[in-house]
């Protein structure tokens, strides 16, 4: 690692940012489930008008989430530069998919709309195949929180090695991963909602408030950045 | 002379940078071209018949789409090693947000070859009738040009950074700099406004012209031109002051 690759410039004010942006990356999602987007899209909020707010608050979700990687990439390098990057591609991957299933918010759309030839198929065959649109954005869903919970997971164990944030944010954020790691088996992440996105969120909440309000200590992120250096 | 080495390294990346803004442009378009060659507006079995007869020129006009995301990996790679001296976190956001982009743009191609499968079976079977199949077509189009847009969003968020950073490095000059800062500002609000209003007006298609003109001055500069390290070196002096003053 060279002198340049850990910028020592005032981690306190970049943990303060990402805190930030983590907090509008959770008001996004906030949003889009009041607004029936997301996976709370049903058949009937799909077209209702506020279903493009929740849209927009999807896809800025990600945008956001986008720069939380960026930034936690760029905080937790001191620990482990090789792991980080590893997180860093795991939610990047997970920002992808996310991305590319609100198609099938658009597919729905589409086919419940009338944008089609209308007399090509009856209603019902419309309804069915719209809900199973609805249904591919689920399992995409699911797909995007497995690789979110491989994140958390990294996540946390970058809290917990790390002498600048204190352990227990590790803790629940470790716990938050395997909440979200509960998505890589349907069935059980259906038996298991709310209380599995209840506990992913309250970690990230935590961690958000935390970075918000105290941030990191830069004495021991700066100490820990020449250790690593060092190495 | 490690420093010579490094800048003789990010000239040869800024060129190939050059190159792939070209060769992914030429990419896509003869893609386009190919496939587009084959559709019959408004008549989806003269169309379907059109692609089984062409078949394999079909997908390669579609393969050539998924050539242009995995290029684009290519090219994000280069900007950000030609960049990231002047700002190390904000070329890695860019790369970051180029990377999804790609990884976007490349599963959309799935939705092509899904189609493309779904209409030829339904075609050679006669599963579906002449308006179901015409009703599917309008499905894949409307579905191909949200997942570009959704695409473009993010490639539009990372060309803002990457543009950003050439401006203030002064390492071309600052009119195609500035031109392409404002040519990728208008990729997502032309990205998002195209899913809201799926029938465009022209004036909308109008927004992504800027980045067209953009890419194609930029690539050439960066090409035969490179970049130009010298007042790149004042650029990060001037953010080596500035935070150094923060």
């Amino acid at each position: 690692m060279t002198n340049a690759a850990i910028d020592k410039s005032s981690p306190r004010s970049k943990a303060r940012i990402a805190g930030l942006w983590y907090l509008v990356t959770m008001l996004m999602g906030v949003i889009t489930s009041l607004a029936g987007g997301g996976f709370t899209t049903t058949l009937d909020s799909i077209r209702h008008p506020s279903f493009w707010l929740g849209y927009a608050a999807d896809l800025s979700m990600v945008i956001c989430y986008v720069v939380v990687t960026a930034l936690f990439y760029y905080l937790f390098r001191p620990v482990n530069m090789r792991l980080s990057l590893l997180a860093a591609f795991f939610s990047l991957v997970g920002c992808a998919v996310q991305a590319f299933i609100n198609v099938f918010h658009i597919a729905a759309l589409v086919l419940l709309g009338g944008a089609q030839d209308s007399s090509a198929f009856s209603s019902e065959q419309l309804r069915v195949q719209a809900t199973m649109s609805l249904e591919l954005y689920n399992r995409g869903y699911g797909i995007a929180m497995v690789f979110y919970g491989c994140y958390c997971l990294l996540i946390g164990y970058f809290i917990f090695k790390s002498t600048f944030l204190p352990r227990v944010l590790g803790v629940l954020l470790a716990i938050s991963g395997l909440a979200c790691l509960t998505f890589i088996i349907p069935p059980l992440a259906h038996a298991l909602y709310p209380y599995n996105l209840a506990i992913d969120g309250f970690g990230e909440l935590a961690l958000t408030l935390w970075l918000l309000v105290i941030g990191v200590n830069p004495q021991r992120w700066q100490e820990q950045a020449g250790a690593a250096l060092e190495e | 002379m490690a420093g010579c080495e490094t800048e003789g390294s990010q000239i040869r990346y800024a060129r190939l940078a050059g190159f792939m803004y070209l060769f992914i442009m030429a990419v896509y378009l003869f893609g386009v071209w190919i496939t587009s060659r084959l559709e019959v507006p408004g008549n989806i079995v003269e169309t379907a018949h059109r692609v089984v007869e062409n078949e394999l020129l079909f997908r390669s006009g579609q393969a050539l789409g998924s050539l242009s995301a995995l290029c684009a990996v290519l090219l994000a790679v280069c900007l950000y090693v030609a960049v990231r001296e002047i700002d190390r976190n904000l070329a890695l956001l860019a790369l970051a947000f180029e990377l999804v982009y790609s990884a976007v743009g490349a599963v959309s191609q799935l939705i092509d070859y899904a189609f493309l499968k779904q209409q030829l079976d339904a075609y050679s079977s006669n599963i579906l009738d002449v308006k179901q199949l015409s009703a599917y077509a309008d499905l894949h189009s409307f579905l191909d040009a949200a997942a570009l847009n959704i695409a473009c969003i993010l490639y539009g968020a990372g060309s803002i950074l990457f543009f950003c950073l050439f401006l203030k490095a002064r390492a071309i000059p600052r009119i195609l700099a500035a031109w392409g800062l404002f040519g990728s500002v208008l990729v997502p609000f032309t990205g998002f406004a195209s899913i809201i209003f799926p029938h465009p007006s022209k004036l909308l298609q109008l927004g992504w012209l800027p980045i067209f003109v953009a890419e194609v001055s930029v690539g050439l500069w960066l090409l035969f031109k490179g970049v130009n390290l010298r007042s790149r070196e004042n650029g990060i002096m001037d953010s080596v002051v500035a935070q150094s003053t923060r």
